[in-house]
């Protein structure tokens, strides 16, 4: 269905455009509230306030200083933020080993976010010493040149807390672009998560503090002796900070409160993009002009952003837009074709369906993964085993002989591939179904039996306990993942279920009821991947899990309530549909509402 | 023209109940052998319910001195005990009321103390909306079960869907009766579930049940096919955030997707998405705690009353609020139309009933004709004038409102009252514009008390009034149209019935009134 290429390619600039525009406000805005919160904190907080001269204050607090400050200030952001917008726009991609995902935190683009972030540290720390009447210089010039401990520790201090945020964001933080529940004005949702920010980034202010006490206890003499040898300057004795510094309330409260507006600074920048970009868009269902872009094709847009805004414009279209809704239901001038509907249930179901399959595979390496190794323990065994006559084929691996094979999930039966996939992720089995071919064979083969051992060998290597833990496959990363980008599938089946419900009052020409059956199976299929996914919450009140397991509850909710939604509208007529017995069956529980 | 409380089809004589109402004639039974069954079947299989207080256990931390014999005691004695046991106030309060062992000095000076202390706690509460309000004896002001604490059935709620209910009993347990399962019924407790105040069923689901109490919010998992009695706290999610408790009423949106919950001691009312376990803080300034939530069946506005005279409309699409304002008291009870264009609402301290008219969405402009001028600029209006009234036998209708409720389709309206051991049905009409007529009077048994009131979802022969009497018994009252026409549609009812209303609106208002059968189908269009 898709426009010749100049059509194409301007619906992928319009696109562009719509995402570029939201980013530049979210970094102007950043730049703005940035500018705001340094002078509101700096003018009455932090000064030193002479109370017989007012004027005093606006003097200080708005000197050189502080506009050098600011304008820095405005270029890190710009910066920052055009380094973070990649983050909003593609989807980051399924990393399956710790060790991937270490590494991922050191691509070059991480590493000039790093640098950034250590600089502003040192520059906070520098503008906020300032205003509280200290000079940040770490040389002082009284009696010769000397480096100034004190303000050594407290750069110091800024440049960590700001290389730590930037890591701890790559590597422990899940980064996903979460919409809102409810879109409220942008004006509130930032006057609210600002709140909550400033109480948060002090709390986490805590940890990187503690650390980085800890590595100057220890590395804090190397650091001050090597800086001042390479430097060819003396210590200034005056400044000198004890082996119990951290016990000094003022620095440490001091070093807290830079480290808490280190984090505040760069958590500001997050929440104005994630407000900029979440904000719902009205899309046309259908337009007049080739070059506009419609909500089918931001629903099979490349970008993942503009398929989010998509989905959730059909949301909003199939729960509270009726205009749009007869839109969408109306058929072709000339030729009376229902292409809005069409392209719209196709492109919702293909998401849908690929999901599901997606999902499946994850299953599958998941009980795979649960049901014990199929290679042997060690390279010899290995070696020993394919030389065995009786394993001949994958199903005689999973008799009785092979307790662990007993307790295999049946799920992975059900998967049509079973041979394929068994053989495939086991080079042993693959090994042995490679035995049954002619002799022949075996000379051509040696390079390539060499390199299964290599293969073993390096299987060996990485089930040592240290090395599987930063080598070893994380057998629920792939599901985790694909949950963790689901929430515009949730509204996407919400989406069709009031849709096919709300066709019954306003579908005049009947679009909707050919693909009724399509849209249950597919609802159906989904649900079912769901529910044998072996992902749960084990203390469910106590505390909330985590994303991943909110986020399947959150889907399998959807999917449940639009069966519902379903079963309800269409309870009388599901006889008439062509659906399978299995589904029947399903629904029959939702017409007499029996499923929980 | 403004409905009163006069007009009502006669009560019935001494020793009898209301038992339903079949093609507008209420039908009257004595007590003991009063039940619907021989006038309709149309709740035949529904569950009797009876919840005495010798089958209630008492809740936890509830004031046990009513099961204790009184003895005459000195005043100061009595004084002093309620002190110690219930705090000053009301010592205060007992010493200032008059009695004939005690002096009009200390009268005097207990009532100059309490109006001191009134003062003191206005200031406060102007500049700290919330700060007298924390603490569990608040949730009586809040909850439309108010002051009933002692009443051993404190809310109901239908089950959206299919034939099932819930009903907060006083020990703070939740009992969900089916029609499908007549001998099992779950039992919803948990140390977390104190002091219930609210239920809601999530529309499009079969399980979920939020509870709201002064913990927070427990969503409960129900689930059809299990057969454990006492589910376990692992059934269910806890919802809470610090300060926002005790929960005074909670509501799911029409789609099932959010849950919003007030608190008299908090100004926020917080918007969940339950099951990825996060929610949004809604605030703005003034107003002090938010005590009653209503959100529209079309789900574009929400009502949030406050514990003072104001109360917001809020506009779902981009939650920016309307703020309106009652002459005195609080908004105690609200409930919209089917339509969601008329909102009615009751205060605490008038004894009418207003009505506020917005403006149809587009949903509905595409069906109807409607003027353009802003209804809602012109001010809430009186609909029912509820001046106190006798009816007979001794008996008065009237007074401030304790709950109202609207039946899905928009027919019938009920209220209870504070004083009054009535229950007031009044008939609705949408089209061409809001119509309230009187319609019947239920009374229960001597000595009966209503307690809390709730319409049946899917009820598709009429509307099912459903009413908790003060002695434990649930009452079914049934108003019924077309039974004797279509008898089918009131035979068998059971779960699969599907809730139409294109087939029983149309079809009740033919036969029950023929004059209005074009003002029903018109409203139909509209809704």
């Amino acid at each position: 269905m898709s426009g010749p290429p100049s059509e194409v390619s301007s619906k992928a600039k319009f696109a562009r455009e719509v995402f570029v525009s939201r980013i530049l406000r979210a970094v102007v805005w950043s730049i703005v509230l940035q500018c705001i919160i340094a002078v509101l904190l700096g003018t009455p907080l932090l000064m030193n306030i002479d109370i017989l001269h007012p004027l005093q204050w606006i003097k200080n607090a708005y000197s050189s200083g502080t506009w050098f400050y600011l304008i820095s200030l405005g270029v890190m952001t710009f910066a920052q933020g055009v380094l973070m917008s990649k983050d909003f726009l593609m989807e980051s991609p399924c990393i399956r080993t710790r060790f991937g995902t270490i590494c991922s935190a050191f691509q070059p683009r991480n590493l000039v976010m790093a640098f950034l972030n250590m600089v502003f540290g040192a520059m906070i720390v520098s503008y906020y010493s300032g205003l509280l009447g200290d000079k940040t210089k770490i040389f002082t010039e009284d009696s010769g040149k000397c480096l100034n401990e004190r303000n050594l520790y407290l750069i110091a201090c800024g440049i960590w807390v700001g290389l730590y945020t930037t890591f701890h964001r790559q590597i422990c933080e899940v980064r996903v672009v979460m919409f809102p529940m409810v879109q409220q004005l942008k004006y509130p949702q930032v006057k609210l998560k600002l709140g909550q920010l400033v109480m948060q980034s002090f709390k986490e202010a805590v940890l990187p503090y503690a650390y980085f006490c800890l590595l100057y206890w220890g590395w804090g003499g190397y650091l001050r002796e090597h800086l001042s040898g390479f430097l060819g300057v003396t210590t200034d004795e005056h400044s000198a900070i004890s082996v119990l510094f951290w016990m000094k309330p003022f620095l440490a409260i001091r070093c807290l409160l830079y480290s808490a507006i280190i984090i505040l600074s760069g958590r500001i920048v997050e929440v104005l993009f994630q407000v900029f970009l979440t904000e719902r868009c009205n899309f046309l269902i259908s337009s007049t002009a080739n070059d506009q872009l419609t909500l089918n094709d931001v629903l099979a847009s490349p970008f993942p952003f503009m398929q989010r805004l998509g989905y959730l414009d059909l949301l909003h279209v199939a729960e509270r837009d009726p205009i749009r809704q007869a839109e969408l239901f109306s058929l072709s001038l000339p030729g009376g074709h229902p292409h809005n509907w069409n392209r719209v249930v196709t492109e919702v179901l293909r998401a849908l369906e690929s999901f599901s399959s997606d999902l499946n595979v994850a299953i599958c390496d998941m009980n795979r993964a649960s049901n014990g190794p199929l290679l042997p323990s060690s390279p010899v065994k290995s070696v020993l085993a394919e030389s065995r006559p009786m394993l001949t084929s994958p199903m005689n691996q999973s008799s009785v002989t092979s307790p662990s094979l007993r307790l295999r999930n049946m799920s992975i039966i059900q998967s049509s591939d079973l041979n394929n996939s068994i053989a495939g992720s086991s080079p042993m089995l693959y090994a042995a179904a490679n035995n049954a071919a002619p002799k022949q064979k075996k000379d051509v083969d040696v390079v390539a039996a060499s390199k299964q051992q290599l293969i073993y060998v390096l299987q060996w290597i990485r089930r040592k306990p240290g090395i599987n833990l930063l080598f070893g496959e994380m057998e629920d990363a792939h599901a985790r993942h694909l949950l963790l980008h689901s929430q515009h599938l949730s509204w996407g089946v919400q989406a069709l279920a009031h849709l096919a419900a709300a066709s019954l009052k306003r579908d005049v020409y009947g679009v909707v009821q050919k693909d009724l059956p399509a849209i249950i199976k597919t609802l159906v299929q989904l649900k079912s991947a769901l529910e044998r996914l072996p992902l749960h919450s084990h203390k469910r009140t106590m505390r909330p899990g985590t994303l991943e397991i909110r986020m399947k509850a959150a889907l399998t909710s959807a999917v449940k309530r639009s069966l519902y939604i379903l079963c309800n509208a269409f309870g009388p007529y599901l006889s008439d549909l062509p659906l399978s017995e299995d589904l029947r069956q399903v629904l029959g529980n939702y017409i007499l509402y029996k499923e929980g | 023209m403004v409905a009163t409380c006069l007009g009502f089809s006669p009560l019935p004589p001494e020793g009898h109940v209301s038992v339903c109402e079949i093609d507008g004639k209420v039908c009257h039974k004595p007590f003991e052998s009063a039940s619907p069954i021989e006038f309709t079947s149309t709740v035949s299989g529904y569950p009797s319910i009876s919840l005495s207080h010798d089958a209630v256990h008492m809740a936890a931390g509830e004031d046990a001195r009513h099961v204790f014999l009184h003895v005459e005691e000195k005043l100061l004695k009595r004084i002093m005990s309620t002190w110690y046991e219930q705090g000053a106030i009301e010592a205060l309060q007992l010493a200032s009321s008059p009695s004939d062992q005690s002096s009009a000095i200390l009268q005097w000076s207990a009532r100059l103390a309490l109006k001191t202390m009134h003062v003191m706690s206005l200031a406060v509460n102007t500049i700290f909306p919330t700060f007298g309000e924390r603490g569990q004896h608040t949730n009586s002001t809040g909850s439309q079960a108010q002051s009933l604490h002692r009443n051993p059935v404190r809310f109901v709620v239908w089950h959206p869907h299919c034939t099932k209910i819930a009903v907060a009993v006083s020990d703070d347990s939740v009992r969900v009766y089916a029609a499908a399962t007549p001998g099992f019924v779950p039992t919803l407790r948990s140390k977390l579930q104190r002091s219930v105040t609210c239920l809601a069923w999530r529309p499009h689901s079969a399980s979920e049940l939020a509870v709201g109490c002064h913990a927070g919010v427990l969503v409960w998992q129900v689930d059809p096919k299990s057969v454990v009695t006492r589910p376990s706290i692992t059934c269910a999610t806890v919802l809470k955030r610090p300060g926002h408790s005790p929960i005074t009423s909670i509501q799911w949106n029409s789609t099932g997707t959010l849950l919003v919950s007030a608190a008299s001691s908090d100004s926020s009312m917080y918007i969940w998405d339950v099951d990825l376990q996060e929610s949004v803080p809604l605030r703005r300034v003034g107003g002090g705690g938010v005590n009653l939530l209503s959100w529209s069946p079309d789900v574009h506005k929400l009502l949030a009353a406050t514990t003072s005279v104001t109360f917001r409309v809020w506009n779902t699409s981009n939650w920016v609020p309307e703020r309106w304002r009652v002459l005195s008291g609080y908004v105690r009870s609200a409930c919209w139309s089917p339509c969601s264009t008329i909102l009615l609402f009751t205060t605490s301290e008038e004894s009418v009933v207003y009505a506020l008219q917005f403006k149809p969405n587009c949903a509905q402009l595409d069906t109807m004709f409607y003027s353009d001028t802003p209804v809602s600029e012109q001010g809430a209006r009186v609909v029912i004038n509820l001046e106190p009234e006798e009816v007979g036998n001794g008996l008065r209708i009237g007074g401030p409102v304790m709950s109202m409720v609207w039946d899905k389709l928009g027919r019938h309206l009920a209220l209870i009252f504070e004083n009054s051991s009535l229950v007031a049905v009044y008939r609705t009409d949408l089209m061409p514009h809001l119509l309230i007529t009187p319609c019947c009077l239920v009374k229960g048994a001597s000595g009966e008390q209503p307690t809390a009131i709730a319409f049946q979802s899917n009820f598709d022969a009429g509307a099912c009034l459903t009413i908790a009497w003060s002695t434990g018994r649930i009452q079914y009252f049934p108003m019924v149209y077309q039974e004797l026409k279509n008898p089918s549609q009131s035979i068998g009812h059971n779960d699969s019935v599907q809730f139409r209303p294109d087939h029983s609106i149309f079809e009740s208002s033919r036969i029950h009134d023929g004059s209005l059968l074009q003002s029903f189908h018109d409203s139909f269009l509209s809704y």
